[in-house]
């Protein structure tokens, strides 16, 4: 009996023009929590779609259980006792919890001749399984009655339910909040206990060096290596997931802070809930870092700044003279730009080209007799910022959903720097961006405020506001806690000033 | 392959009257809906050859 | 199974395009005069007024909305201009007192009064957010009313031959209804490809929210959609009136769901922020097309109907299954 329990051997899969995967390998023990990590386009998630039938293999081999095996599709994966929790939820939010549990495999009962869903079993088998993994949901409501995060709980319930041997888990925190982050661990070591073996798929260096048991690195689809994760350190994880060495994080920042220019007073929301009596300034060329936990209405303050949310009190002045928004127009003409948390909601405009995406704040400039766009100007502002922010796309025409999150976000840098803004709200700039592209994104903020813009940067990952803040405000529930200096800042004095709750 | 914080089904109060019915068939498979275009487009064909006899007095 | 891909997805893009182009020829080399310089005429005549409406639908659709109160709006701008240009001395005018005004006075006169329907519209639906689908519902029967309570449901004609000439002559070999429609269809190309308005419109359509963010003027933009829209209806009207020698409450009833599924056979999909000005042509001659086809076979009326209603299904079902499939 081999001493794992699914092997993957010199797998190749090639799509038109690209190798996907070459010669890639995994090695899955039982009882283990195995982290299989790369950048984006490393192949982990094609690694695992070959595993499961959704993609034909080149070459290569699959064992499980000391036998090769061809599974031919997720319903089959399931049957053996191979669950995968996807990225992407694919819920159905008007049914029942219970039965987006179950889809596919509902329980049946038969009446008579006829075979029909048996209710009371899946209701009740699904409560136990969402007891559990510690859910208190009710499974007979909808699931779409519930948040984004908790979709994505009972996504892993729905895995855990399958009485699996092999859990693969694709970026599984991504949507939870720190509290459900700890539910989510508590399950994974329970299952772990059980003797299960979980494939962890994240970026996430922490969550990555503290769950799991072994670490296997990809990189352009080859197989780099996997080690004891308690022999590992975040850099030399970096390292060999990027192929370089990267001295730092962070580049080096050439900017001078200069005076002030951008000042807020008092700015207060018309939901009490939310942000209150917020005041703070920004100087010239300085990057200040917004610090605070989920919840804490950052994201809310800086909507308001731009217009996108209604404030009942405060003023918002740019040297010396006062603004007046209310829609995120008032807030461009007024040389702010903000680049928010959620681009594929709120940023990119997906079915439009990359040269439409970029020009479409700034048409204004580009027009012939008043009426006609002038597509060779437009052509020639996109091939520049493609080159100055080097945008990896094959032409200005493709579809800007079809780029990485990277290139998505450089693209939407571009269209705010075609107006020329003052002040730059960056609403969490690199989350979901692999580790060499958030680099260029470092650099492209840095060079910014060297130019004098003065940049808002929220930010939820502690090293990215100390590697990156001239200054840091702390908010918590709303309220501005405090601001600490660049130099001085650490985890601790940061988590203090977001813990202070009233 | 990206491994962005993803919700691909968007706020459901940013859906308009369309997309909301269309919504409604989010749990059926494609293969069903396939065979109901099939069933109409066959559908087609007789409704016209059953005009066409139907016009001619055949019918 | 990626290579398979490709044959699928050009099929059902494809679909209703290909079925009908079969259709044709299958009618072609079965019958007479199918393929003649008359039935060509024939076509053309038909596929213009249609193919502006279609135009003015497509913005509608291209933001995510839609328009249901074109057919009625249609039916307005025909008795509308029906009431302006009949004979002076025809025995049942409308209005006897009314002022004998060439037709290119009265066409603009009739697309001035649809736009501010549109404008209502647009208002409606951008500033009080009522969903396009109820409001233009709403819209459809408020017209429809407006167009008894004038014409006081009697059915109007006895034209002036100046007005007529409009629909039945032509410039050499094109007749004046397909000028109208090219004009028409190059302003609508400029405006999709050339103009900011074009760029906010995809974008609108392409996600909302992100093109507020970006700066776009929702409000404004969508209110000038609609307008444009009735604008195209209210030309639409006043050449279906030529063209039918009459005009009556009657007029128009039904034309929007062949406009909707002429656009979305032709590209202009509920996915939102996608569509061009050649698709909605072709879309427009597919159903056009696929009506001469039935007449040519001799097809029961009242089959020729079902008929349709299938193929606007099958239209809206692969509308709905890119969608799903999509996402």
């Amino acid at each position: 009996m081999s001493e794992y329990r699914l092997e993957m051997r010199g797998v190749v899969k090639t799509f038109p023009g690209v190798k996907a995967l070459d010669h890639a390998q995994l090695k899955l023990r039982p009882g283990t929590v195995h982290a299989l990590m790369g950048e984006n386009g490393a192949g982990k998630s094609t690694l695992m779609k070959c595993m499961f039938g959704i993609y034909h293999m080149d070459e290569g081999e699959v064992l499980y259980e000391g036998e090769p095996v061809e599974i031919k599709g997720p319903l089959d994966a399931l049957n053996r006792g191979i669950a995968m929790v996807h990225q992407e939820l694919q819920p159905i939010p008007e049914r029942s919890i219970g039965e987006n549990i179950y889809v596919g495999r509902y329980p049946t009962k038969k009446v008579g001749p006829i075979t029909i869903i048996d209710h009371e079993k899946m209701y009740e088998d699904a409560a136990r399984v969402l007891k559990e993994v510690h859910l208190n949901f009710d499974p007979k409501a909808k699931l779409g009655s519930l948040s984004v995060s908790q979709m994505q709980l009972v996504e892993i319930a729905k895995a855990v339910s399958a009485d699996c041997k092999v859990l693969i888990l694709d970026e599984p925190t991504s949507s939870l909040t720190a509290a459900e982050v700890e539910a989510l661990f508590t399950i994974v070591d329970e299952l772990r206990s059980k003797g299960v073996s979980i494939v962890y798929i994240s970026h996430k260096m922490d969550e990555i060096l503290r769950i799991s048991d072994e670490v296997t690195i990809m990189r352009d689809g080859q197989y780099i290596g996997t080690w004891s994760s308690k022999d590992l350190t975040t850099d030399f994880i970096i390292t060999k997931m990027v192929g370089r060495e990267l001295s730092n994080l962070y580049p080096t920042r050439e900017n001078v802070p200069g005076e002030v220019v951008f000042e807020v007073k008092d700015f207060t929301s018309i939901n009490p809930k939310s942000f209150r009596h917020a005041s703070f300034t920004v100087r010239k060329g300085e990057i200040l870092g917004v610090a605070g936990l989920v919840g804490a209405q950052r994201t809310e303050l800086m909507e308001g700044l731009f217009g996108l949310r209604c404030h009942s009190a405060g003023t918002i002045t740019y040297k010396g003279k006062e603004l007046k928004i209310s829609q995120p127009r008032d807030a461009i003409n007024n040389g702010i730009a903000m680049l928010t948390e959620d681009r594929r909601a709120t940023g990119i405009l997906g079915v439009l080209s990359i040269a439409d995406n970029v020009s479409v704040s700034s048409l204004n400039k580009y027009l012939i007799g008043g009426i006609m766009l002038d597509d060779k100007k437009i052509e020639q502002l996109v091939q520049d910022n493609v080159a100055k922010l080097s945008i990896k796309t094959p032409s200005s025409k493709t579809l800007i959903q079809s780029l990485s999150g990277g290139n998505q976000q450089k693209v939407l840098i571009s269209r705010w720097l075609a107006n020329d803004p003052d002040v730059f709200i960056l609403d969490e700039p690199t989350r979901g961006i692999d580790v060499g592209a958030k680099y260029e994104i470092y650099c492209i903020i840095a060079e910014l405020a060297k130019q004098g813009k003065s940049i808002i940067m929220i930010s939820s990952e502690m090293s990215e506001l100390i590697g990156m803040s001239d200054r840091i405000m702390v908010m918590c529930d709303g309220r501005v806690t405090g601001f600490i200096d660049g130099k001085d800042a650490n985890q601790e004095n940061i988590m203090a000033l977001a813990t202070q709750f009233e | 392959m990206e491994n962005e914080k993803k919700d691909p089904r968007r706020d459901p109060s940013q859906l308009n009257a369309i997309e909301k019915l269309y919504e409604k068939f989010r749990g059926v498979p494609l293969k069903y809906i396939d065979i109901f275009i099939g069933l109409c487009a066959a559908a087609f064909f007789a409704v016209v050859i059953l005009g066409m006899l139907k016009g001619r007095g055949l019918l | 199974m990626e290579k398979k891909f490709n044959i699928k997805k050009f099929l059902s893009n494809n679909a209703i395009i290909i079925l009908i182009a079969i259709l044709a020829l299958v009618v072609g080399f079965s019958t007479q005069n199918f393929f003649s310089a008359n039935n060509l005429k024939n076509l053309i005549a038909n596929v213009s007024p249609r193919f502006i409406i279609a135009c003015g639908v497509s913005g509608c659709l291209i933001t995510k909305g839609t328009d249901l109160s074109a057919g009625r709006q249609v039916g307005l701008a025909a008795c509308l201009s029906a009431m302006m240009l009949q004979s002076v001395d025809y025995a049942a005018r409308m209005l006897p007192g009314f002022p004998d005004i060439p037709w290119f006075l009265a066409l603009p006169i009739v697309m001035v009064i649809m736009g501010c329907f549109g404008a209502v519209n647009g208002c409606v639906i951008a500033y009080l957010k009522v969903p396009p689908f109820i409001a233009t519902l709403g819209m459809q029967t408020i017209v429809y009313g407006l167009c008894s309570v004038i014409t006081d449901n009697q059915p109007m004609g006895g034209f002036k031959s100046s007005y007529s000439r409009v629909a039945l002559g032509s410039l050499g070999p094109i007749p004046y209804l397909a000028i109208f429609a090219i004009i028409v269809g190059l302003f609508m190309w400029f405006l999709y490809n050339k103009t900011r308005h074009g760029k906010y419109m995809y974008a609108i359509g392409g996600n909302e929210n992100a093109a507020q963010v970006a700066g776009v003027n929702v409000t404004a933009t969508l209110i000038r959609i609609y307008i444009l829209a009735a604008v195209l209806y209210g030309l639409a009207g006043f050449l279906v009136g030529a063209k039918a020698g009459g005009a009556s409450t009657a007029t128009g009833f039904g034309y929007e769901l062949e406009a909707i599924a002429a656009c979305t056979i032709g590209g202009v999909s509920t996915n939102g922020g996608v569509g061009k000005v050649p698709g909605i042509l072709v879309g427009v001659l597919v159903f056009e097309i696929l009506k001469i086809c039935l007449q040519f076979l001799r097809v029961d009326p009242a089959y020729t109907f079902i008929a349709q209603g299938l193929v606007i299904i099958v239209a809206v079902a692969l509308d709905l299954r890119k969608y799903l499939a999509k996402k």
